[in-house]
């Protein structure tokens, strides 16, 4: 296709205008300059970001934000704006100079010049005289009277009086209420995300009262499922998730929030409430559990726990998420470009900043989350009320006590024994069985010959590395160790005990099985060990680094070293040891195993030797140390048989208490350290780089808190919720809007600040934030206002003229036609499939997704990561499905769910062929589309055309056109007919998914009917509002 | 975003098709259908001046491989092996939680054997025999720096211009900047090997290749070598070629009595789309198929280069891309976080790493496609010349280095054969010619034909852009 000269036209209409103006424009002629709309927008865009709130980049003394830095003169210099006088007014001559090189703002900045139209608009304001007002969402809002409007009877609500007065100024017509079934279809999707059933659509459409759809919406603001609805847009606010979002991404718990939050919009809590519950539940008067489970909002942020990552560092950050967060969310402003420096365009500086981040900068936290709990979570957290697992604690927390203290009385008996026990330690050998090889074998091609001593020899290839199975029986009961030698040998090179130069040889791995079942060894010591020698290795193998023990220089001389078991070993049956040998170029030459029941099998490690080597403590200088005589007889007790046993115990008690603690769920919570950390503005933003200090307050461009408010969270959330404060109630009524319509009255729904755009219709903003306000923040009573207004109600169908005048909708000279979201798109699947289980909260669950996804980004190879749910839990609603930041659901974000890194506010809407992909072939979509087709079958009626129409119906909630059904049956008869043919092919479709297959359906016809559900679940209308 | 911006991407995207099957009727709809459409153009103004390279390869070496092992060579530091390394050349600058309680900072000499290379006498390691065949072509830039020293905060520096999560990355800004010169294909895809060095290694993020606050579609497509190469690309099992295009007609024909009603252009675009996920299930495993690649190709990439999911394989896809006009072709090969036993780890990642690295540079250059494709090598951070953990003469470990790091470039607007920039003698501080990370991607954009200032997206009212309000493009570099 090529482009064509209505492009060209569009460009250069697209090029006159400027942000802000765009509507202005288009929509009527030459108004009269409105500061706020047509000026601040340009000044704000072109020149703020050297002469406006950033004092510290500020150019020449000159501000543009403020009226005074703008009118009045400088010293010296005359003002550039001079009200009424367009030839004095130096702006106009530096904007758009004769000589390019004067102009501003300058060539070289980023900024582009004004066009012609702005400087015309510029002009004709200043001839007007340069009135200026103060930036509109910073002045609160003033409850306007309702317009006059002349087609009364359209009217609904007050709502639709400003829209309505808007589309008679701009010479238009609403559009006629859509069809009754399509605006319950919609309805349903906005309060509940979920499509009307056919029952419920029915009784809709035969409710011929005149308030039938009021009841209608009452019925769904009711419905549990509005909360999880609304819950979605707040948890994409609040950045949920369920892992900590950084590198290996590990997981955390919060769930408890988020159950909290559906919670909140069912019971309808006043959003005055919800708001301050999440940002200071926790110190409200006698907080509940409930309160503190809210305060998880501003622990739902990323963490860094990275092994590396500096707490300091990362402690900022997390204080900037939040700053930026509440910006975001409460305010509509973007706090977090104050970081580094003052705002560019708002009068937040960077003081303004770090005061507020310092009300989050007391949280009893570490900066890269110090250790997690059994539940991956860093403190602050609160373990939630559990009382059978709190049972269990508590039972074996007495337990323990027990068998501590006889523990610790046989230590004290044990201890008399201590000194006839020193006077032999050092030359004390155990008795050491040796065991003869019952089976050899080794991979890599070397081989194994067992000698008469019980020893073995290593021949064959020389591999870089091998791994050698020894199988041997012993009768032995209570073993305590294992003894490994390295037994020199005359044909090895240069008579040592390896294979390796000057018979070198290292063992790498020493493992025992009994019964298959991996023995615990303790503790590795050696007589002797090579300078590079890495014991602990032998036991506890790392991935890569192949060392362990070797005996280099000594290679001539036997050598041994000694593992001791944790628990006394009675094995019946064979043990099988493997033995690595994986150091390139050492590979093991002879070596033998025995086996011991004696209580001291080791060899006296270094530390314990040196101390039994010095006198017991007769008060001189050379004499034992209390700490080292404390330390050898805490070595002694150790090892004797009961004393173990009496050990194991304990350590299994309290493994299950720590098993049984670890089950309680926790979540993440805020609370308060007794003493404060200290605040400071950092310079650039850097952690490293504190500046001034800093106490907790709010900027000071607002109106500021009450002296007596308390400086803490609590007071900010209090101040946040005073009617006083110009911005809370117009972002969240601004939130609701765009969550209707597609796009907020205020477009930049995460910016009312300087560079956002100004709202389409800002009487409307301020009289819905006032209603807000005095409504007591009743959220339902909101969304009831919005969507039973007369605007909400039109028809989303638009002429070709109306569609050129207003692309976007702005004007709502229409109703809405708006993509169902992710979660919106997969719950519907589910709930017209009859799968969907409403089953509520709890821990988030993992629906199906391709294999390996996780598997694949992540540090470790060949670990199985994901393990996908099961029954039920496979068809529950999005909002519970299990979040991992760094792999999000793919189903969902091909749908434009964020990633849930950072706060968003407003999702993008795309189009693109993996949604398509993902549509026909993800094996949840092809099991909806078999239980979809069962439905048909059973419950569509007789003949194809009924099911189909059925189908089409349930879909989209109209009745389907014959044209419609004809296309659908000539498909669905082509399909079955191949279906017929080829069975097999129709068993394999029908195999897709966990749930069970309807066996009374013909399997080609039921596969031919899951094509067709596909091709409805795949229709542009079927994933559209309309 | 820019309003003005969004407008006019609107209507040529969107709109300019809806407003003429509207206009012209159902009739012309189909047939345009039917027929290839454009692929996705770029923005209006891009590139904003004649463009050297046309695509990226972008090789990332994910984990950050040791600069003093590869490229810096210090031959002075032999003898100066386990001395402590001086304050004056450490001054004080921060260390990670890994080595900043090491009571001490002993340097660790390479134990590889260094040589020059090609007419600009290039420094490289024995381990990297393959890459001084190509010493001609590239350039080395030793002085790299970055600002992060942790894995997580580096790579998404590096690609996304900032280290907090939230930004476009590379892939997606060329992307949306430059559009798409194929309609079978995504823009912008992504391929993930690991390494043999260093099995358990650092892990990667869909933040990487995700676009941010720029619209989903300039996401990276992420081809994958097990299951689906991409996302639910197959049919179910039971759907074969002729019933998925049975269903698609169905689709169409519901879909466009839909439109006719509500004359939303977002429904053609819809079509749209489902056309092109109709022909991705050709063209994209008709691309994966090696089979018909001659013999001589997988003599050129190495031993590895028939094993799907390796290096050395998606090298050749990168290649196979690039013929088929994909824009951005993100690589990604991990295993290079070696905190230990450097001598065992390093060599493993060369023997991955070494052969396709070169191979691609070879066979771009023999199909002519080296002028205009721009191809780039490098980590996230470089590593430290003082051992982590034990020492010995045959084994030292490295921790995390922000300070300087080497990273070659070659093809489209790159010089052919230049050493670039200089550390201190112990490859700790760049004593000549830094190249910040937002330099790097200055640098690479404008080989692209794009003025890193230019390119940018208004989001939160500010307009921005990869290199963040940081940059400067390094001439020195440019061919």
């Amino acid at each position: 296709m090529s482009f064509t000269k209505s492009n060209t036209r569009l460009v250069k209409f697209a090029r006159m205008m400027v942000p802000g103006v765009i509507l202005a424009l288009q929509l009527s002629a030459a108004p009269p300059v409105d500061f706020g709309r047509d000026i601040r927008p340009i000044l704000s865009d072109r020149c703020f970001t050297c002469h406006g709130p950033d004092a510290a980049n500020r150019q020449a003394g000159l501000r543009f934000d403020i009226e005074d830095g703008a009118k009045k003169a400088r010293g010296a210099r005359p003002p550039v704006i001079v009200a009424g006088d367009v030839a004095a007014s130096e702006i106009l001559k530096r904007v758009a100079p004769a000589d390019p090189a004067m102009r501003m703002p300058p060539p070289y900045s980023d900024h582009k010049p004004l066009t012609e139209t702005e400087v015309a608009t510029l002009k004709a304001w200043i001839e007007q005289g340069a009135k200026w007002q103060s930036h509109w969402s910073f002045n609160a809002p003033v409850r306007p009277a309702e317009p006059a409007v002349q087609n009364r009877a359209w009217v609904r609500n007050p709502i639709d009086t400003f829209i309505l007065a808007r589309l008679e100024k701009e010479g238009l017509k609403p559009s006629p209420e859509a069809d009754r079934d399509r605006l319950l279809r919609r309805v349903s999707f906005d309060l509940t995300g979920l499509p009307p059933t056919l029952a419920e659509l029915n009784a809709f459409l035969a409710d011929a009262s005149p308030d039938a759809y009021e009841k209608a919406v009452d019925r769904l603001l009711t419905s549990p499922r509005y909360g999880e609805r609304m819950a979605v847009d707040w948890l994409d606010a609040a950045r949920y998730a369920d892992t900590h979002g950084y590198q290996t991404d590990p997981a955390k718990e919060i769930w408890p929030w988020r159950d909290w939050v559906i919670k909140a919009f069912n019971s309808n809590m006043p959003y005055s409430q919800f708001t301050v519950e999440q940002l200071a539940g926790d110190l409200l008067p006698n907080a509940t559990v409930e309160q503190k489970i809210a305060t998880g909002f501003q622990r739902n942020h990323r963490i860094n726990s990275e092994t590396g990552a500096i707490a300091e560092e990362f402690q900022a950050e997390n204080l900037v998420d939040r700053a930026a967060t509440l910006g975001t969310v409460w305010m509509g402003l973007t706090v977090g470009c104050a970081r580094c420096h003052d705002h560019k365009f708002d009068p937040i500086l960077q003081k303004d900043f770090y005061s507020l981040a310092a009300f989050f900068n007391n949280v009893d936290e570490v900066g890269n989350g110090g250790s997690a709990d059994g539940r991956g979570n860093f403190k602050p957290y609160l373990k939630l009320p559990s009382p059978e697992l709190e049972a269990v604690v508590a039972a074996k927390d007495t337990e323990l006590k027990i068998a501590r203290e006889k523990l610790s009385a046989l230590d004290k008996e044990l201890a008399a024994g201590q000194a006839a026990w020193e006077n032999t330690a050092l030359t004390y050998q155990p008795k050491w069985e040796v065991l003869t090889p019952a089976s050899l074998k080794a991979d890599g091609g070397v081989t194994l010959k067992a000698l008469p001593d019980g020893s073995v020899l290593a021949g064959g290839a020389m591999p870089p590395a091998s791994i050698f199975e020894v199988t041997a029986e012993t009768k032995l009961k209570n073993i305590t160790g294992f003894r490994l030698e390295l037994i020199p040998d005359a044909g090895l090179p240069g008579g040592g005990s390896g294979r390796g130069t000057g018979g070198k040889g290292v063992v790498t791995l020493f493992e025992v099985r009994a019964g298959g079942k991996k023995i615990d060894l303790s503790r590795i010591t050696a007589d002797f060990k090579s300078e590079e020698s890495e014991l602990n290795l032998v036991l506890h193998p790392a991935d890569q680094l192949k060392r362990g023990w070797g005996v280099n220089p000594e290679m001539n001389k036997l050598h041994y070293t000694v593992m001791e078991t944790t628990r006394l070993l009675s094995p019946e049956g064979t043990l099988t040891f493997r033995i690595g040998s994986e150091y390139e170029g050492a590979l093991v030459g002879r070596f033998r195993i025995s086996v011991t029941d004696s209580e001291y099998p080791e060899v006296v490690p270094d530390d314990m030797a040196a101390i039994l080597k010095t006198p017991v403590a007769d008060g001189s200088e050379k004499a034992r140390s209390e700490k080292d005589a404390k330390a050898l007889t805490q070595y002694f007790v150790t090892h004797p048989v009961e004393r173990r046993r009496l050990s194991e115990a304990v350590a299994q008690l309290s493994s299950e208490r720590q098993a049984a603690e670890n089950k309680i769920p926790s979540t993440m919570v805020m609370s308060e350290m007794a003493t404060p950390r200290d605040m400071f503005v950092l310079v650039r933003g850097a952690y490293d780089h504190p500046g001034d200090q800093v106490t907790a307050t709010t900027p000071g461009f607002l109106p500021p808190m009450p002296v007596d408010a308390p400086r803490n969270r609590l007071g900010l959330a209090q101040w946040l919720v005073d009617p006083a404060n110009p911005l809370t109630a117009r972002v969240a009524v601004n939130r609701y809007w765009q969550m209707y319509f597609g796009t907020g009255l205020v477009k930049t729904a995460d910016d009312f600040g300087s560079q956002g755009e100004a709202p389409s219709h800002p009487e409307l903003l301020d009289w819905l934030a006032t209603e807000f306000v005095r409504s007591g923040w009743d959220v339902k009573a909101m969304q009831r206002l919005i969507v039973t207004s007369a605007a909400y109600r039109q028809a989303s169908v638009a002429t070709p003229a109306l569609r050129e005048r207003d692309p976007e909708n702005r004007l709502i000279a229409r109703g809405p036609r708006v993509r169902l979201s992710a979660e919106m798109i997969r719950d519907q699947a589910l709930s017209v499939s009859g799968l969907l289980v409403t089953k509520m909260g709890g821990p988030s669950v993992k629906p199906y997704q391709p294999e390996g996804l996780w598997e694949q980004l992540s540090a470790f190879q060949g670990k199985k990561l994901f393990e996908r749910s099961t029954g039920e839990d496979l068809w529950r609603r999005s909002v519970y499905s299990y979040w991992k930041r760094t792999v999000p659901p793919p189903s969902m974000t091909i749908f434009d769910a964020p990633t849930r890194e950072s706060c968003t506010v407003k999702r993008q809407m795309s189009s693109t062929p993996l949604q398509a992909l993902a549509l026909l072939n993800d094996e949840m979509y092809v099991e909806a589309s078999r239980k979809f087709a069962e439905r048909m079958v059973k419950e569509g009626g007789a003949s194809a055309s009924e099911r189909l129409a059925w189908a089409l119906r349930l879909a989209t909630s109209r009745p389907a056109s014959a044209s419609e059904v004809k296309i659908l049956e000539q498909g669905l008869d082509r399909r079955l007919a191949q279906y017929r043919v080829d069975r097999a092919a129709a068993e394999k479709l029908l195999a897709a998914g966990e749930s069970p297959r309807d066996q009374a359906i013909d399997a080609a016809e039921l596969a031919a009917y899951t094509t067709a559900a596909s091709v409805i679940l795949n229709l542009d209308e079927v994933i559209t509002r309309q | 975003m820019n309003p003005l911006r969004e407008h006019q991407l609107m209507m040529t995207r969107r709109q300019l098709l809806g407003r003429a099957a509207t206009g012209i009727g159902t009739v012309a709809l189909g047939s345009l259908l039917a027929g290839r459409a454009e692929a996705a153009p770029g923005l209006p103004g891009f590139p904003n001046f004649p463009a050297k390279a046309k695509r990226v390869i972008y090789l990332h070496q994910s984990g950050a491989p040791s600069q003093m092992d590869l490229y810096d060579y210090k031959p002075g530091l032999t003898k100066r092996f386990a001395e402590e390394l001086p304050d004056s050349i450490r001054m004080g600058q921060r260390l990670t939680g890994m080595t900043s309680g090491q009571k001490k900072f002993p340097v660790a000499p390479s134990v590889y054997k260094f040589a020059q290379h090609g007419k600009a006498g290039i420094w490289l390691s024995e381990l990297l025999p393959h890459t001084a065949k190509i010493a001609d072509e590239i350039t080395v830039v030793k002085s790299t720096f970055t600002e992060a020293i942790n894995h997580d905060p580096a790579i998404t520096f590096i690609q996304t211009g900032s280290q907090v999560a939230g930004r476009p990355c590379f892939g997606s800004w060329v992307s949306y900047g430059l559009g798409c010169e194929t309609d079978d294909l995504p823009a912008f895809v992504v391929m993930i090997s690991r390494g043999t060095g260093r099995k358990v290694d650092q892990p990667l993020y869909d933040r990487l290749w995700g676009s941010g606050f720029l619209p989903t579609a300039y996401q990276g497509v992420k081809f994958r070598s097990e299951g689906d190469p991409v996302l639910y690309l197959s049919n179910p099992p039971g759907i074969d070629a002729d019933r998925r295009r049975s269903m698609l007609d169905d689709i169409r024909a519901l879909n466009e009595i839909n439109e006719q009603q509500f004359g939303d252009p977002e429904i053609v675009t819809r079509i749209r789309q489902y056309e092109m996920s109709y022909r991705m299930q050709t063209s994209v495993p008709e691309l994966t198929d090696l089979s018909k690649e001659p013999e001589s190709t997988f003599e050129l990439y190495g031993p590895d280069a028939r094993k799907p999911g390796t290096y050395a394989s998606n090298c050749i896809l990168a290649r196979r891309l690039a013929e088929r006009g994909v824009r951005f072709i993100q690589l990604y090969h991990m295993g290079w976080d070696h905190h230990e036993g450097v001598p065992r780890q390093l060599p493993p990642q060369c023997l991955d790493t070494d052969q396709p690295s070169a191979a691609l540079i070879q066979d771009l250059k023999q199909r002519g496609m080296l002028d205009d494709t721009l191809v780039v090598w490098g980590g996230e951070f470089g590593r430290t010349v003082y051992c982590q953990g034990n020492l010995s003469p045959e084994n030292y470990g490295r921790d995390h280095h922000p300070r300087c790091f080497t990273v070659w470039m070659a093809g489209g607007g790159i010089k052919q054969g230049l050493s670039y920039g200089e550390t201190d003698d112990y490859s700790y501080n760049i004593t000549e010619k830094p190249v910040h990370v937002h330099d790097m991607n200055a640098t690479l954009l404008h080989c692209l034909g794009v003025d890193h200032t230019k390119l940018t997206y208004r989001y939160q009212g500010r307009d921005f852009r990869l290199t963040d309000v940081h940059g400067t493009v390094v001439k020195d570099l440019l061919a």
